[in-house]
């Protein structure tokens, strides 16, 4: 009889971590002193979904990570990972994080520190397959506190996924990393993500969000500024660039053409921002202004990123 | 826990600081002082220069591989934020503490034990088997407050600060607590000092044992309130020295 409560009780609370979000920050403030780091910040991520958050320096992006983990506690709001405390969740090998800083521990090599790891986990990923993603093998016998800045970071991400966990969180994974051991992390990264994983992680990378983010959450001043796919985004507040030179180009106002939200002019060359490039270049041809070396660019996060920053900035 | 332990116990075989001042410099320093000062002669009812410099260096050893599994690497997984990562496992801090403390004690023995090896061989020194046993599990036993004072030192000091502020502690009550120059030369006032510490009391279980007298009571007091202050800073300390900034 009470086995089957034991069962039953297990069951009912494996299913509800299935039916939750991932993650639920609501009103989550955090003040250092008189620093206020993170402001109201209100966030839910869905299950499998892969967000990227991203912002400046000081925009609150550690901060937020490590609240997610348990390590901080906000100063008022509620977290929820899976429905439950972010500690508890780490208990439960709910959670995986890869943090920023964190020198290696002395004296221990790399295949014996993937024992520990794996062992303390209740359904950990198979060694040889773990070895695989995070590319090991060939360093295995190396000790942790021998190994370059790319190693250490291969290391920590099998540290993050040891466990197998459902929720992994990223504090820029790959900021000590070379192009190439960037690409193949984000490989790596990415058949994790596939698996049904949900991922979370700040990078300071723009192109790493375009590529490898369903969402982007961009957060300035310890408050969300924007968040959506990619494409809304771009359609939203990047809209595209029209570059061209011109040598009569101060005769004319751009912002009366169609879509145009504001230009930018050095010498003889011409930036339109317009959120409508069809339009506004029919307004071009069809205008008297003369013009050469047209080119059309799609509006990238870097763009969004530098007005956002140039707003905060002028307030 | 054991996983944790297991992993500790990797780190103090590979750990140079550990075989070479817990291990090696006791068995060395046994050989230069016996040789020069052991076979003395002693009154009766004292013991050989060879026994208690036995005792001495087999304490002074297990202390240090009581400090050196505890506070360094305390100090240094601080500073450079490895606690963090400790905290992201599925094993609460208070088993790592524990767990750190247990590999810390348990090779505080083989270092000892080589010690007594080391006197049997070199000088020939005997004692009947029981006195061997009780002189063995007592001295150990007065070696453990050290895992906690390492613990204390590793929260007190940054990894850059941590092996020289050690050191210096360790070899100052080292040298206070009789370990280096017997007691019996020591200035009346120092002896004073050192009876009240940890280090000398941890020796005198021995220096009894060895010359078949039951040790004192105050030896135990004064190793058991050094063993609860220490405890005790602990306590306060750990909630501040493993918080994430």
């Amino acid at each position: 009889m009470s086995d089957v409560f034991v069962a039953s009780d297990h069951f009912a609370h494996a299913s509800k971590i299935l039916q939750e979000d991932a993650v639920t920050m609501s009103n989550i403030s955090k003040s250092f002193g008189a620093t206020q780091a993170v402001d109201g910040l209100q966030l839910t991520i869905k299950r499998g979904e892969t967000v990227a958050l991203l912002g400046p320096n000081g925009a609150g992006k550690t901060t937020t990570i490590n609240m997610l983990l348990g390590l901080l506690s906000p100063s008022s709001g509620s977290i929820q990972i899976f429905g439950i405390e972010p500690k508890k969740a780490i208990q439960h090998s709910l959670v995986g994080a890869m943090l920023q800083e964190g020198k290696m521990i002395q004296g221990i090599r790399v295949g014996e520190f993937l024992d520990f790891i794996r062992n303390i986990h209740p359904t950990p990923l198979e060694k040889s397959a773990l070895m695989d993603i995070a590319g090991l093998h060939e360093i295995a016998n190396r000790r942790l506190d021998r190994l370059s800045g790319g190693q250490s970071q291969r290391v920590k991400f099998a540290m993050a996924i040891a466990g197998n966990p459902d929720l992994l969180l990223l504090d820029e994974p790959t900021s000590a990393m070379d192009v190439e051991s960037r690409r193949e992390f984000w490989t790596s990264m990415r058949s994790y993500a596939d698996a049904g994983h949900t991922i979370l992680f700040a990078t300071h990378y723009l192109e790493e969000a375009e590529a490898f983010a369903s969402r982007v959450v961009i957060i300035h001043s310890g408050r969300i500024a924007i968040d959506g796919t990619i494409q809304d985004i771009q359609q939203q507040y990047g809209g595209k660039q029209m570059i061209f030179t011109s040598s009569d180009a101060s005769d004319f106002d751009f912002t009366q053409f169609p879509g145009v939200q504001r230009y930018e002019k050095q010498n003889q060359r011409i930036t339109l921002h317009t959120t409508d490039a069809d339009s506004t270049i029919q307004a071009l041809i069809t205008s008297r202004c003369s013009w050469q070396d047209i080119t059309i660019t799609k509006g990238n996060l870097e763009n969004i990123f530098l007005s956002l920053i140039h707003k905060g900035a002028a307030q | 826990m054991k996983e944790y332990i297991r992993l500790e116990s990797l780190r103090t075989v590979r750990d140079p600081l550990y075989s070479t001042i817990a291990v090696i410099a006791p068995i060395g320093f046994y050989l230069l002082f016996a040789g020069l000062f052991g076979s003395s002669p002693h009154e009766p009812g004292t013991l050989s220069g060879n026994i208690e410099i036995m005792v001495s260096m087999a304490v002074f050893g297990g202390i240090w591989s009581c400090l050196v599994a505890t506070s360094p690497r305390i100090a240094f997984e601080r500073s450079n934020g490895w606690t963090k990562h400790l905290q992201l496992l599925p094993i609460p801090l208070r088993s790592i503490l524990i767990g750190r403390m247990i590999v810390a004690i348990v090779f505080a023995l083989p270092a000892m034990i080589l010690v007594y090896l080391t006197a049997v061989i070199a000088h020939g020194v005997s004692l009947p088997a029981h006195l061997w046993i009780a002189m063995a599990l007592l001295m150990w036993i007065g070696v453990w407050p050290f895992a906690i004072l390492g613990v204390v030192l590793g929260y007190l000091t940054n990894s850059e600060a941590s092996f020289g502020v050690t050191f210096g502690i360790y070899q100052v009550i080292s040298a206070l607590g009789g370990l280096w120059v017997p007691p019996a030369i020591l200035p009346e006032s120092i002896l004073r000092i050192g009876k009240l510490l940890p280090t000398y009391q941890a020796a005198n279980l021995g220096w009894h044992i060895a010359n078949n007298q039951f040790p004192t009571w105050y030896s135990a007091w004064i190793l058991l309130m050094w063993a609860v202050i220490f405890a005790i800073i602990v306590i306060l300390m750990a909630p501040k020295a493993t918080k994430i900034q």
